[in-house]
């Protein structure tokens, strides 16, 4: 999920940069659902804690 | 007073100025993860993802003219970011919780990331709130495009450095928790 997180943004800059200025929006919208979604599961999880 | 056509060149001047910050805090949490070899946890990447989205926003406005919706998904993006690093500062701060890989004089990599998302949304709001920027935005043409496609051309690296380290670690299912070892 992270992967397709990170690929998504690359598709945005991509898009953004080649002038489709609309279509990057909808992307970066996309990609903001995504991470809060793992946000939200990655809060619930075991701890990334180092004794 | 100031004429509207200077404001202009001051905010991209800003824009340009906070996605040179941004870039450098990218690049520096690469440094730490390919030379200081600390693996970066799922939080830690979900920040990453956060100031891939400030750049992505000042990014716009260099592109296509200063405009509200833009500097929104700045805000977004660095309000999103202090989430992240507040949940994590939450974690380690429990007194016998440790921490999360090193400190840069004295602080950790997630309290440095709240202070610059914080940093980032009250610049921001500064920002935005210039009235005479928006004036004639339909008329737009980029200002020094060599740097913006340059900055654009950064920004590409970096994330394909990321998608790279991401699928060494994570592949393309769930990361783990604590991260020790990449996978492939």
């Amino acid at each position: 999920m992270m992967a397709l997180i990170f690929i998504l943004l690359l598709v945005t800059v991509i898009l953004a940069w080649r002038g489709y200025r609309k279509a990057s929006l909808y992307c970066v919208a996309i990609t903001f659902i995504l991470a809060i979604f793992v946000f939200t599961h990655h809060m619930t999880d075991s701890l990334s804690i180092q004794l | 007073m100031i004429e509207a056509a200077r404001i202009r060149i001051l905010e991209r001047i800003c824009n340009i100025l906070e996605m040179l910050g941004i870039i450098i805090v990218l690049l520096s949490a690469s440094i730490f993860q390919f030379v200081l070899h600390e693996l970066p946890c799922p939080l830690c990447l979900l920040q990453r993802i956060g100031f891939f989205g400030i750049a992505f926003g000042f990014m716009m406005n260099l592109r296509y003219g200063l405009r509200p919706s833009h500097y929104s998904i700045v805000l977004l993006s660095a309000v999103y970011t202090g989430l992240v690093a507040l949940r994590q500062i939450a974690l380690h701060v429990v007194p016998g919780t440790g921490s999360y890989g090193s400190a840069v004089l004295g602080w950790h990599l997630y309290t440095w990331s709240f202070v610059i998302s914080m940093i980032v949304i009250i610049v921001t709001t500064l920002m935005l709130g210039v009235d005479r920027q928006y004036s004639s935005a339909q008329s737009f043409k980029i200002r020094y495009p060599w740097l913006v496609h340059s900055l654009f051309v950064i920004l590409v690296i970096l994330l394909g450095i990321n998608i790279f380290s991401v699928i060494m670690q994570c592949g393309f299912g769930e990361c783990p928790d604590n991260p020790t070892q990449y996978l492939f």
